[in-house]
């Protein structure tokens, strides 16, 4: 339980990070980086999550399986930028890609909690 | 002597002062004076005479000029005297003024002689005496007569020459017009000659051709009778051979269906007979027919393995994109897309077009993807039934062969087992072809899919092959957005130079509404966590 709570603490550290950005604006690694690293945490958060949920009604859930294995192993090709490093459009796009699943995953749980 | 020459002697007796000794001479004078006298008279006489028949001859032909009728006159006087050449006439009649218009200026000349020669004389003698005067002016108005009557012959003369030039004229126009009637008159009687012969030929020509014609016509009329009649009698043999050939077809069709009929009775026959007096030549043929058949079977199962090495290779690609993380990004790609885009239906329902079209593009793809295992699978039964024909068939004949107790259960085995292999024969190549191009379709579906799939998802570009497949796919995708805990976010692409006119620039909305998806999604799992721990 804890560690749902440090993992939430760190989604909202790394939120807090995170800049909104105008049109003109320099593109930093940093933009990038904290969607990156918020995206591998949230991935250790649903798990979390979902093993809270197990534990807690003892129902198993494929379909929230299935989402969080797809999350998992999209976030595993995700990889931090270094500055001056081209960012490609798929850094950009495999961070919602990932997301996606772990929303479909806590909206199946909260439908069965 | 007349009256004035006597007065004029006396005179010249009573009155001359002058000497006696000019009296012979005025009297020799005298005398020679009324010569003169006398004989310019007496020419004038001649002359008034010749003037006279000239006038009444020029008044005829004068009267002749004056009308046209003179002409005809002429002319018929011509042609009456028969004169052929009239120009003989004319001539006489030219000569004949000129002649007198010549004696005529001999006269003149004689009488210009004349008054000169008096002249001379009263210029000599007129300043001598009175009488010699009184003389000499006689003279000179009997000159002056002359000279009138000279000036009017030779008016006369000329109008005779003028009325001879137009007679002449006249008449050569006449001769010329004569000639012209003549000529027209032997043209003409020529022409009558000529025309009846013509109108002869004509005629016979427009005879010839209405007989030709009519001969043509009759000719139709006879060939036309005859092609009638040939038709009548040609019409029942070409009805017959209509019959013929519509009774030959179907002849031949039921000669094919007898011939089929036969040819499963002497196969049957043939095993019948096999079976009962042990005929090794039929079963030779038999034989020679099983080798065929198996020899397709070879055949046939070398297809079989080649097609079962595509279906192998495709199955391995769908099993290694359903279970193999090598081919994650297809198959996971897929069905996260199907479960994001069920999940977009049963939460956002701004987002149904979207997700209809996505979904539609997903079943696409899954359709295309099943149907060609589906129909590898079809022709798999086939073959599979093929060989087991070919076994059958095989078994039945080879153990006929070799203990010679085929049975009839055999036969209608065999038999059935030959209607397979027939009708497996003939589906086979078109399923084949269908398979083939099903696989082909299949593998480059796959390709384009693997591609873009690599192309969006994996980092290294270097395994990404078809370029354009790619851009389509991706082109399609880009139709595609997330609502990400209640922010619609968008994916954002890159393409190679060659497609710059798909090119995406990363706007920067893109990545603010990823942030707001961040903190929305922070805020569902607060909610999640603080439920669990309720």
């Amino acid at each position: 339980m804890s560690s749902i709570d440090d993992l939430i603490s760190s989604l909202e550290n790394i939120v807090s990070t995170m800049r909104y950005v105008k049109p003109g604006d320099e593109i930093r690694a940093e933009d990038i980086n904290s969607l990156i690293r918020y995206t591998k945490t949230a991935v250790e958060l649903i798990k979390a999550i979902y093993d809270l949920f197990v534990s807690k009604t003892g129902k198993k859930l494929p379909t929230v399986e299935s989402y969080i294995s797809i999350a998992e192993m999209r976030s595993s090709y995700l990889k931090e930028v270094m500055s001056l490093e081209v960012i490609y459009p798929d850094n950009y796009n495999m961070v919602i890609d990932t997301l996606k699943p772990i929303e479909l995953a806590l909206i199946e749980i909260e439908k069965n909690i | 002597m007349s009256f004035t020459s006597a007065a004029l002697a006396k005179n010249l007796l009573l009155k001359s002062s002058v000497g006696r000794r000019y009296v012979s001479n005025i009297s020799d004078l005298s005398r020679s004076a009324d010569f003169i006298r006398r004989l310019p008279t007496k020419k004038l006489i001649e002359a008034y005479r010749g003037t006279d028949n000239i006038s009444r001859r020029l008044t005829l032909y004068k009267s002749f000029t004056d009308t046209s009728r003179n002409l005809d006159s002429i002319a018929r006087q011509i042609q009456l005297s028969k004169t052929k050449d009239s120009s003989k006439a004319l001539d006489a009649l030219r000569k004949s003024p000129l002649k007198v218009q010549l004696d005529l200026i001999k006269g003149i000349d004689q009488t210009a002689l004349i008054k000169a020669y008096v002249l001379a004389i009263k210029d000599v003698q007129l300043g001598d005496s009175y009488p010699i005067a009184v003389r000499g002016k006689l003279l000179v108005d009997s000159f002056r007569v002359l000279d009138a009557l000279r000036r009017s012959i030779g008016k006369r003369l000329a109008d005779l020459s003028k009325t001879a030039d137009v007679l002449l004229r006249q008449a050569k126009l006449y001769r010329i017009f004569s000639d012209l009637s003549i000529s027209s008159d032997r043209i003409s009687r020529q022409a009558r000659f000529l025309r009846s012969p013509i109108e002869v030929l004509r005629t016979l020509d427009q005879y010839t051709r209405v007989a030709s014609y009519i001969r043509s016509v009759s000719d139709i009329s006879r060939s036309s009778d005859i092609l009638a009649k040939q038709l009548r009698l040609f019409s029942p043999f070409h009805d017959s051979i209509k019959a013929s050939d519509a009774a030959s077809r179907k002849l031949q069709s039921k000669r094919d269906i007898v011939d089929y009929i036969l040819g499963d009775y002497a196969f049957t026959s043939q095993l019948v007979f096999m079976r009962r007096i042990y005929d090794y030549s039929k079963l030779i043929d038999a034989l020679a027919k099983t080798a065929s058949y198996t020899r397709t079977v070879g055949d046939s199962v070398l297809l079989q393995e080649k097609i079962s090495r595509i279906a192998a290779l495709i199955r391995a690609f769908t099993d290694a994109a359903s279970v193999k993380e090598r081919f994650y990004e297809s198959a996971s790609f897929i069905r996260t897309m199907s479960d994001v885009l069920l999940g977009d239906f049963s939460l956002i329902k701004s987002r149904i077009k979207t997700i209809s079209d996505s979904i539609a593009i997903y079943d696409s793809a899954y359709r295309n993807l099943m149907k060609t295992p589906i129909d590898l699978m079809r022709v798999l039964e086939s073959i599979e039934a093929l060989r087991t024909a070919m076994v059958v068939l095989r078994d039945t004949i080879m153990g006929d062969f070799l203990e010679y107790s085929i049975t009839i259960k055999n036969i209608r085995e065999t038999i059935a087992a030959r209607e397979i292999v027939r009708r497996t024969l003939t589906m086979y190549p078109k399923e084949l072809i269908r398979v083939l191009e099903a696989t082909e379709a299949f593998k480059t579906a796959f390709v384009t899919l693997r591609d873009s799939v690599i192309g969006v998802f994996d980092i290294s570009k270097s395994l990404s092959a078809g370029i354009v497949d790619q851009a389509e796919v991706s082109d399609i995708a880009t139709k595609i957005a997330y609502i990400l805990a209640g922010i619609p976010v968008r994916r954002v692409y890159t393409f190679p130079q060659k497609l710059i006119a798909l090119v995406d620039t990363v706007q920067s909305s893109d990545h603010n509404t990823r942030v707001d998806s961040c903190k929305n999604l922070l805020e569902m799992f607060k909610r999640v966590r603080d439920k669990l721990k309720q």
